[in-house]
C-alpha cells in the first residue's frame, strides 16, 4: 500500500534542479502516481484530485530553481501538493459546497440512520472502503494530512515533521490522535477489539 | 557496593538507593517483562523507519484490513501523458496554468461581484445604510479616535498595535494598495483584503491574529486606546468572505473585549477561538453569516436583536431574512480553519 520507488539518487536530484529531460520524466514517473493518489485520498474526487495533481506538476517545475538537491526530495513535494489541498479546502467554492452537503445530510439523516447496517452484517468491500473513507474524511485537516502521509504514502515521521515544520514528536502525537479518532469512528467494524490499531501495530 | 550505573544514565551511589540496602534489593527485584519479539521488531522498524507504516502481516483482523480495502486509483492514462508532456517540455505544450478555474467555469455559472447573477430578493432589499452602515460607523471611530490622540499628544501610530503579517500571500492588499512582500510589519494598516485564492494569517500586536480566508475583507474599525471605552471592533466588508480569529495574551489586559460586525450579526467576543464567515445567497439557500466558536465563548446579537451564547463546539447561522437563526453543527471547513489556527505556531510577538 504504501508508495515504492520514489527514492531519486543525488545525481538524478541536481539533473531535475537543473531541468535535464531524463531526470524529469524520472522523476514525474517516480511521483505521478502516488501524487495522484495521495490527493485523491485527501480531497476524495477524482476530477479534483487530477487537476491538483497537474497543479502539483506546475508549482514543481516553477520551483525547481529554488529546490536545493541536497535535501530530501520527498517531503518538498509533497509539500507543495499539501499546500494546494490547504488553499483547496480554504476556498469558497469548497465551503460553500460543504455548506450545501451539510445542509443536503440534515435533511436526509433520519433515513440514512435508519438503514444503516449494524455490526452483525456483513459489510462488502466497497460498504468498509466508503466508512473508512468517511471516517478519514472527518479528521480535522492537520490530522488527516498526518495519517495519510504516513499510513497510505509510508512517509516517515521524520519527512512528515519537516514538510508540517513541526517535530517529530507533534506528528507522533497527530499520527496518535488520528488512530484514536478513526477507531472510535470504526469501532463497528473491529466488534472483538482485537485489532491491530487497539494493539498499536500500526505506527 | 560501588557506584552502578543506570542505564538511563542515573548514578546510584552512597547518596541514592545505596545507602539503603534493603531498598536497593528492592528496587532490582522489581524486573521489567521482556518486550516480545513482535513488539520489539516493529518498535525497531517503527524507530529506524525501516518498516512501512501499513506492513500488517501477521495482523489479520477487520479494522487494519478495512484501511488498507481503502485503495486509491491510478490517475487515467490519458492525462498521465499529458501532463508528462507539459511537465517535461512545457515549451511543447500549451500550458493551461488554470485548470482548475477553467473546470470551474465550465460547471458552474461564474460568480463575479459584479453582475454575474441577478439580484436575490433579500439582496435587493437590503438597504445601502447595511451595508455602508458599518464603514461609515467605523469610519467615524476612527476620526474621532484620531482626534482623540491628537488631543492628546500622541499620534495614533503610537498607539495602534502593528499587524505582522505571518504567512504572506502575495496579492494581499493592505487599505486597498498592494502590499509590498517584504514588508511583514504593517503599522497603520486598517483593511486587509486577502487574495481571491488563497488565505493569509496576520496577528494584531499581541491582541489577536486573524486567519483571513480569499478574497475576504477585514476592517479593524479604530483601534481604542487604554484610555478610550468600548470594545475593538472589527468588521467583515464585501458581500462575502470569511475569517477565523485567536485572541492573544494582551487581549484579556485591553479588558474591553471585542465586537465583529457583519450585515446580519454583532459578535461580541471575550476571549476565544471564534470564526465569522459570510455568504451570499447560492443554491436556493438564502445567505447570512455562519459564526462558529471553537473556544471559549462568543454571544451573537443578531439583526432581530435576539443573544445568542454560542460555547465552544456550536455554531448558528444567521440568515439575512425574517426567520434569522439556524443552529447548526461546525461546518467541516470552518472547523478546520480554527484548528489550522489552534495548531499554528504562535506569532513571534505572542512568545514570552
Amino acid at each position: 500500500m504504501t508508495e515504492p520507488g520514489m527514492t531519486l539518487t543525488l545525481d538524478q536530484r541536481t539533473a531535475l534542479r537543473d531541468r535535464d529531460p531524463a531526470a524529469m520524466g524520472a522523476f514525474f514517473e517516480a511521483y505521478v502516481g502516488p501524487l495522484y493518489r495521495y490527493l485523491w485520498r485527501m480531497v476524495g474526487q477524482a476530477q479534483l484530485a487530477e487537476d491538483l495533481t497537474q497543479d502539483t506538476f506546475l508549482q514543481v517545475q516553477r520551483s525547481l530553481d529554488r529546490y536545493d538537491p541536497e535535501r530530501p526530495l520527498r517531503p518538498w513535494v509533497y509539500t507543495i501538493a499539501t499546500n494546494l489541498v490547504r488553499d483547496h479546502w480554504r476556498s469558497r467554492e469548497h465551503q460553500e459546497q460543504t455548506r450545501r452537503e451539510d445542509w443536503e445530510d440534515s435533511v436526509g439523516r433520519d433515513r440514512l440512520e435508519s438503514s444503516a447496517p449494524g455490526p452483525d452484517h456483513g459489510l462488502q468491500t466497497h460498504e468498509v472502503s466508503e466508512q473508512v473513507q468517511a471516517a478519514i474524511a472527518e479528521l480535522p485537516e492537520t490530522l488527516r494530512t498526518t495519517f495519510v502521509l504516513r499510513f497510505y504514502q509510508g512517509l516517515s515521521f521524520g519527512e512528515i515533521a519537516e514538510l508540517a515544520e513541526r517535530s517529530e514528536v507533534a506528528v507522533r502525537k497527530r499520527f496518535s490522535r488520528a488512530l484514536d479518532a478513526l477507531r472510535e469512528q470504526l469501532a463497528h467494524l473491529d466488534p472483538q477489539g482485537d485489532g491491530f490499531l487497539r494493539e498499536g501495530k500500526v505506527r | 557496593m560501588g557506584r552502578t550505573e543506570h542505564p538511563f544514565g542515573f548514578g546510584i551511589g552512597p547518596e541514592g538507593a545505596d545507602a539503603h540496602p534493603d531498598l536497593a534489593q528492592l528496587l532490582r527485584q522489581w524486573q521489567a517483562p521482556e518486550l516480545s519479539s513482535e513488539a520489539r521488531a516493529a518498535l525497531r522498524a517503527d524507530f529506524l523507519g525501516s518498516k512501512p507504516a501499513s506492513d500488517t502481516s501477521g495482523a489479520p483482523n477487520t479494522l487494519g484490513k478495512a484501511l488498507l480495502a481503502w485503495e486509491a486509483p491510478d490517475p487515467p492514462a490519458a492525462l498521465r501523458a499529458q501532463w508528462k508532456a507539459g511537465f517535461v517540455e512545457p515549451e511543447a505544450q500549451p500550458q493551461v496554468p488554470d485548470a482548475r478555474e477553467a473546470r470551474r467555469r465550465n460547471l458552474r455559472p461564474a460568480r463575479s461581484r459584479s453582475n454575474a447573477r441577478p439580484k436575490s430578493l433579500a439582496e435587493a432589499r437590503r438597504s445601502p445604510w447595511k451595508l455602508w452602515g458599518p464603514v461609515l460607523a467605523a469610519a467615524g471611530l476612527v476620526l474621532l479616535y484620531w482626534g482623540f490622540r491628537a488631543n492628546q499628544g500622541q499620534s495614533p501610530a503610537q498607539a495602534l498595535a502593528q499587524w505582522t503579517v505571518i504567512d504572506p500571500a502575495p496579492g494581499l492588499r493592505v487599505d486597498g494598495k498592494p502590499w509590498g512582500g517584504d514588508a511583514r510589519e504593517l503599522a497603520q494598516a486598517q483593511v486587509l483584503t486577502a487574495p481571491p485564492d488563497q488565505s493569509v494569517r496576520l496577528a494584531y500586536g499581541r491582541l489577536f491574529q486573524v486567519a483571513l480566508g480569499p478574497a475576504s475583507q477585514l476592517e479593524v474599525g479604530g483601534m481604542p486606546a487604554q484610555d478610550v471605552p468600548g470594545p475593538l471592533q472589527l468588521a467583515m466588508l464585501g458581500d462575502e468572505g470569511g475569517c477565523s480569529i485567536q485572541t492573544g495574551p494582551d487581549f484579556h489586559a485591553l479588558g474591553r473585549g471585542m465586537a465583529f460586525r457583519t450585515p446580519e450579526v454583532e459578535v461580541r467576543v471575550t476571549g476565544t477561538v471564534f470564526a465569522v464567515d459570510r455568504y451570499l445567497p447560492s443554491g436556493g439557500y438564502p445567505g447570512g453569516t455562519c459564526v462558529c466558536c471553537a473556544e471559549g465563548v462568543v454571544e451573537v446579537k443578531h439583526h432581530a436583536g435576539e443573544v445568542l451564547r454560542t460555547p465552544a463546539g456550536d455554531s448558528v447561522f444567521v440568515f439575512e431574512g425574517p426567520t434569522p437563526v439556524h443552529p447548526q453543527e461546525i461546518p467541516g471547513p470552518h472547523r478546520i480553519c480554527m484548528d489550522a489556527l489552534i495548531e499554528a505556531d504562535p506569532p513571534t510577538a505572542w512568545r514570552p
